[in-house]
This record gives C-alpha cells, structure tokens and sequence, in this order.
C-alpha cells in the first residue's frame, strides 16, 4: 500500500501531474534552470576556491562551512515543501482517512517521497559542490565513491530532521492562515532578511566577476575563526570528515546522528498525523458554534483584509504579483548595477562624458519600467474579481472607499518593495543621495498614476487590456524622455540633475492629479456602469 | 392586499436598455412588508435586470426604486442595509474560507459579535453546514455547499428584505425543502422575500403573489393568498401566453 501511495505521490507532482506540452515545457524549463543554478553555484566555489588557495589549509575548513550551508538551506527549503506533501489536500484526509488505508502507509509514504525530493535538492547542491572541492584539492578515487554513497544518508538525515521541524512549522502556518494582516509583516520581514543574503551574494558575484581578490571578506582574522569552528559544523563535519577519510569516527557518529533524529521524528510525526487523520473522519460537525472564535472587524478592516487575502493568495502562475513585487528589489538592483559599470567602463564611458544626465536617465527609466511592468501585468485589478462585482456593489459601503481600499492594498506592496529597493541602491552607492532623494516622491507618485490609470481603463473600457499594457509601457518612456530632453536646453544647463527630476516630478504630479481628480469625479457612476467586461 | 401593510419594494416606470436594445420598457411594481412575492419570466425577458437595477448593480435610464424606504440611487448605502441578496450562480471569494467570507460580510454589514453567533449558528445548523466545512477553503466547495453558503451570508446581518434570483439552483432536494420553509418563514415574521424563479410550480406553492414579466414589462401580477385556486393555473397561464407573446412578435426569439 505505501508503495502504491509513493507512486501516487511521484504522479500527482507538479512535472508529471501536467499534461503534454506543458509537462515538457516545465520539466525543460526547470533542467535549465537548475543546469544555471549548478553553474553557477559552481563557478562561485571554484572562485572562491582559488582566492582561498593563497591561505594554506583553509579549503578545508571552508568545505565544512559550503556543506553546512547546504544543509541548513536544505531544511530551509525542505520543511515548507514537506509541510505540502503531506496537508496541501485538504480533502485527502477524508479520501484516504476514510479508506482501509493505515497511517503509517500514508506516513512511509509521504517520507519516501520528501526524502526523494530532498536526495535531488542534494544532488544539484552538495554533490556538485563537492566535486569541485575533490577536484582543485585533488582528492582521491575513494572521495568521489563516498560522496556518491553516502548521498542518500544525508538526504535521510535532511528528511528527520526536517521532519522534526514540521511539527511548529505546521503550528505557526495555521496561526498566520488565521491572520493575514502578521503573515503580511512575516512576509515582509523574511524578504527584507532574503534581500540581506541576496545582496552578499550578488556581492560576492560581482567582485569574483571583476576579479579583484576578495581580502575585504577572507580577512586572516576571520580566516582563522573560521578553521576554529570549522569542525564543530555537525552534522556536516562528520560528513566532511569521513569522505575525505580524516576521522574513521566520524563515519559513526554521523550514522547515529541520522538514525537519532529520524527514530525521534517519524513517531513524533505519526502521532500528529493520526490526530489530524481522525479528525478528518470524524469530524467537527458536534463542535459548538457558539464557542468558535469570531472575528468582526470594522468595514474599512474587513475591506482591506479581504483585500489582502486576494493579493496573497490569487495568483497569475509564475507572474504572481507577490512573487513578482518581492523578487523587484533584487531585479532593480541587478539591472541598475550592471548598467553602471556598463557606462562607467570601457568603451561606452564617453557617452556619460558627452550627456552628464544619461546614466541617471537610463536609471530612473529602468527602475520606473520595472515598476511599470510589475503593475501592468500583475497588480490587482478591478478585472480580476470577476462576478464578485456583484457582491462588491451590493456592500453597505460606497464604491469610492472600495475602490481606494482595492487602491490602497497592492500600492502599499508596491510602494514598500520599492522603497526598499531604492534603499539598496543608495546604500550600495548606485544612484546618488540627490538622486535618491527624488526617486521617493518620483516612484511613488509615479505607482499612484500607474494604479489611478489602470483603475480607470479598467472602470471605463470593456477590453482594456492592450491599451492599459501600452500606457503603461509608454508612461515611463514619454515623461522621462520629455525631462531628458527638457535638460538639454540651455537655461537650465547649470543644474541638469535638479531640472531633469524636478520636470519629472512635475509632470507625474500633473498627470496623477488630473487622474486623481477624474476617479473622484466619476468613480461611484462608473462603478455602477461597470459589468464585470461583459458585453450585455 | 392589505392597504394598511407598508411598502418594502417599490419601482415605477423602470426603463433600462443597454444601447438600442430597450431590455426594461416601464416596469410597475410594488411589494409589500410580510409577504412572500414571485417573479417569474422566460430567460431575456428581463428578469435579472429587474432586481440588478432594484438592488443598485446596474445603472437605469429613467424611472424610480425605492426599497426599505430608500432611494436605491440617491440613498444607496442605506438602501443596501436592508436586505440581503442571492445570486444564481454563488459568488464569494473563493480565496476565504467559509466561516471567513460570512466573518467578512458580517464585518461589513457592522454585526456585532453576540448577534453574529446567535444567527450564525442558526443559519448554518438549518442549511446543514458544518463548522469543518466552514472553515475549509470556498475553493474546495461543491456548487450546493456554495450557494448554501451565500444563502447564509445573505441573512447574516438580518435584513428586512430577501432577494433571492434562482436560489434553488444546485440545492439537493432536502436543501432545497429547508430554504421554501426559511422563505415562508422569514415572510411570516413580517419581512419581504422576493424571489425570482423559473420553477413556476414553487412560486405557485410558496408565494403570496406573483407577477409575470415579459417582454420587459410587467404582464400580470396574481395574488395567490387572496385566490388560493390561481395556484393551479398559473404555470397553465404561464405557458399559453408566453406562446401567444411569441406568435404576437412574429419570429423574436423571448
């Protein structure tokens, strides 16, 4: 049966459970993705490897620190996906719970397949790394077999362990499904700590593309802290240890350390599994209603809360507005970064020398067009509630504060994720503090026009999808390349950056305030007017 | 009818068209508090408009609706606290859970909580949801487990008024038993149901008068409680004029 249930597992996954092309297309797409990520997972090792050559011994220890990384990134990434594997279907609990299907098949199971998926996310991480290591150290035969070996013992170790964290992830994921408004601050507090990783990796990347040496990170000092520690990185140091043959132990107590936490996690988990099987069958229907716990918030509250569980959790497929408001800061910074030094070196320097503004135009028009896009395609609009119209017009509330509520939610996402991203540039020195200091007010205004505007095709036009993409796309162009072009003339040549802003500023304020006024004119008749895009 | 009882709903001279197609050519209409009201129409005839334009979803040329005593375009947020309304096809965020979505419009309607649970638990004990199912997601819903749902959501806050298009649409038999006695019911303590139906034979069995709409105009308006015997000809009725309508307008599709 638990064979039977693993298939079952292995069919319902995200590859396999598509059909035809699309089942092609995603498999294709993600060997590509994880062939980059290998590359240049490997390509940064291999660097780092050669700029830590010049320190004798210290490979070693940082081994143990690349494998210990792993691991912890492993149970980062492990836990939330098990927590899927086993409660993303709701109703599987009445389908299998009321089956002659036992709990420990469904548990066997489920962990045969976790511990697959955490044997592949070691694959592509830990086995590629390592090869690298064996490589520039010129380890031996022998290394290579027992890496391969004991593969599978990791994966198994990853899968108890992080089974044993499941427990209070699942406690903490039910708490935050029943307060979106915390899941909202968790979320942003985990991107902010995202966004700290990213930018030391990207760093790092930077630094080992230029090929300058890396003695700001790798300081003796820290070099030497690192080999002191280095060997206390358990699980993974008895790993290291026993594939490169150091410490015959080792092997031991890495065998008992996996042994140790799987035979504490998988009964601990079979004992919540069969509660919340039995609940599952048995139901809740005897609970008193009375002595539910009920929420009843003010009318703006409940308006934003709704809101707010629209925008968390309905998605476009990988152009989640989410998914792609958090990934913004990262894919400003990358862009605005490698144009500068695009400008500021080699051949195109002249360009900077010739137009002294072009680099801050070509900047401001990146950061804005990236604020375009992500609101053009994915931000929460009118559209999407479809026949939900129907309730939103029949609320005891005015469509003017509904639609500013509609408003105000996926801005506020917006407007933070670009606050922090202009954040990142300042602080990595890539736009200047003047620059900065008008790119607030710029952005920000500039994200109200875009909302206003597509609000407002979306309440005036029945098939407003082209025309609003366009606008989109052509705001940014028209009013940057307008100001550039303003900062050419002569009268204000003497401070092109202050005229170029300023002119942007005010043509953004212009356009919004006249977009301001109109919704606040017409926003309650054409609310009305509006059909959810229907032809009557 | 009783002169003395007070109007619920009232709409003169309803005019409504979507370019130069005339979809409402003058509806007249007045309901009554305590009484159980249908309104019945072969499918275009302007049914759904009717109630869309009654309740403030959709915009009208000309004419006026008052309902709970207020102007549904100049007092509209008032208007809307009077009554609850169902839609055919259910409509709720699917992304909520069930117990979250009527928290939601509880919320809006400012119910407070003592009252919130008193009609919580009675509403959903008699339409046979169960606190397991409420707090699952919408999305996971049959469509009678959803309509079961926006029936609920639609009393929550305890309106005067019920409006209800094509209710028993995807209810189960006994579902469907349940809510003809909550419509009669909510009628018997004084508060209006109007409900539109093609199920000529449960208007003909529950309501206390019913108009026809054809053709975007109020046809013929029966009062059952006052001639119990119409109840057995009304679909017979129904029929014979709807094909007379038919042949009047040549080949016009009705």
């Amino acid at each position: 049966m638990a064979l039977t249930l693993f298939k079952r597992e292995i069919l319902s996954s995200s590859f396999l459970s598509k059909s035809g092309i699309k089942s092609a297309m995603s498999i294709l797409s993600t060997i590509l993705f994880t062939g980059l990520f290998v590359a240049l997972l490997c390509f940064v090792y291999e660097r780092l490897y050669g700029q830590l050559a010049l320190y004798s011994g210290f490979n070693r220890s940082f081994y143990d620190f690349v494998l210990f990384a792993v691991f912890l990134l492993g149970i980062v990434f492990a836990v939330p996906t098990m927590h899927k594997t086993f409660f993303r279907n709701e109703k599987e609990r009445i389908i299998l719970g009321s089956r002659p299907v036992s709990r420990k098949d469904i548990l066997i199971a489920k962990t045969l397949y976790s511990l697959l998926r955490n044997a592949l996310f070691l694959l592509v991480t830990y086995f590629p790394l390592s090869i690298v290591y064996g490589v520039k150290s010129q380890a031996d035969g022998i290394f290579y077999f027992l890496l391969l070996l004991l593969l599978p013992l990791l994966a198994l170790l990853l899968t108890g362990v992080s089974l044993l964290f499941l427990l209070p992830y699942r406690v903490v994921f039910l708490f935050l499904k029943r307060y979106p408004v915390l899941a909202f601050v968790m979320t942003i507090a985990l991107s902010f700590l995202l966004a700290y990783f990213y930018s030391l990796f990207l760093g790092l990347f930077v630094d080992l593309i230029q090929n300058s040496s890396l003695d700001m990170l790798f300081t003796t000092e820290r070099m030497e802290k690192m080999a002191s520690i280095a060997g206390y990185l358990y699980p993974t140091s008895f790993l290291s240890n026993t594939i490169l043959l150091e410490k015959g132990i080792s092997f031991l107590w890495f065998l008992l350390m996996t042994i140790g936490f799987v035979s504490l996690s998988l009964p601990l988990f079979y004992l919540y599994l069969e509660r919340y099987y039995r609940q599952g069958t048995k139901g809740d229907a005897k609970k008193d209603y009375l002595m539910i716990p009920v929420r009843i918030e003010s009318p703006f509250k409940a308006l934003v809360r709704k809101e707010l569980s629209l925008v968390l959790s309905r998605s476009d497929g990988f152009f989640s507005f989410i998914s792609l408001v958090a990934v913004e800061p990262f894919l400003i910074y990358l862009v605005v970064s490698a144009i500068n030094v695009i400008f500021h070196t080699g051949n195109l320097s002249f360009i900077q020398t010739l137009f002294p503004n072009f680099l801050i135009l070509i900047d401001s028009l990146l950061i804005l067009l990236f604020l375009a896009v992500i609101n053009a395609t994915s931000s929460l609009s009118l559209k999407k509630e479809g026949n939900n119209v129907i309730t939103m017009k029949t609320l005891p509330i005015s469509p003017m504060k509904q639609l500013l509520v509609k408003l105000f939610v996926p801005y506020a996402f917006s407007a933070l994720s670009y606050l922090i991203a202009i954040v990142v540039l300042v602080c990595t020195r890539e736009i200047t503090p003047v620059s900065f200091a008008f790119l607030i007010p710029i952005g920000l205004v500039f994200l109200l026009a875009l909302s206003l505007s597509s609000l407002h095709l979306d309440l005036r036009m029945k098939k407003g999808d082209f025309l609003s993409l366009v606008v989109d796309f052509l705001l940014p162009v028209v009013f940057l390349s307008l100001s550039f072009l303003l900062t050419l003339l002569k009268p204000y040549s003497n401070q092109p950056v202050l005229t170029f802003y300023l002119c942007v500023l005010a043509l953004l304020l212009l356009l919004s305030g006249g977009l301001a006024l109109l919704f606040f004119l017409e926003a309650d008749k054409a609310f009305l007017r509006y059909e959810r895009g229907e032809t009557p | 009818m009783n002169q003395n009882q007070q109007i619920a709903i009232s709409i003169h001279s309803l005019h409504k068209s979507y370019g130069s197609h005339e979809v409402l050519k003058g509806i007249d209409l007045d309901v009554f508090e305590g009484e159980l009201f249908g309104f019945i129409g072969k499918n275009g005839v302007g049914k759904s408009t009717t109630i869309e334009c009654s309740i403030g979803i959709k915009d009208f040329q000309s004419g006026w609706i008052e309902i709970g005593g207020y102007d549904i375009k100049k007092e509209a947020i008032r208007a809307k606290q009077t009554f609850g309304y169902v839609t055919s096809e259910p409509t709720s965020y699917e992304e909520m859970s069930g117990l979250g979505y009527v928290e939601f419009i509880a919320s809006v309607y400012k119910v407070n909580k003592e009252k919130f649970k008193t009609n919580f638990e009675y509403l959903a004990g008699r339409l046979d949801l169960s606190l397991d199912d409420l707090y699952r997601p919408i999305k996971e819903y049959s469509h009678g487990m959803k309509q079961k749902l926006c029936l609920i959501a639609s009393l929550i806050h305890n309106p005067k008024i019920w409006i209800l298009d094509e209710p028993t649409v995807g209810l189960d038999a006994f579902t469907s038993n349940e809510l003809c006695r909550m419509m009669r019911e909510f009628a018997d303590h004084g508060k209006t149901v109007f409900v539109a139906s093609h199920n000529i034979d449960l208007i003909a069995r529950l309501c206390d008068r019913v108009a026809i709409i054809n053709k975007g105009t109020i046809q013929k308006i029966f009062s059952l409680k006052e001639n119990p015997r119409e109840r057995y000809h009304l679909n017979q009725y129904f029929l014979d004029n709807a094909k007379e309508k038919e042949e009047e307008n040549g080949s016009d599709v009705i």
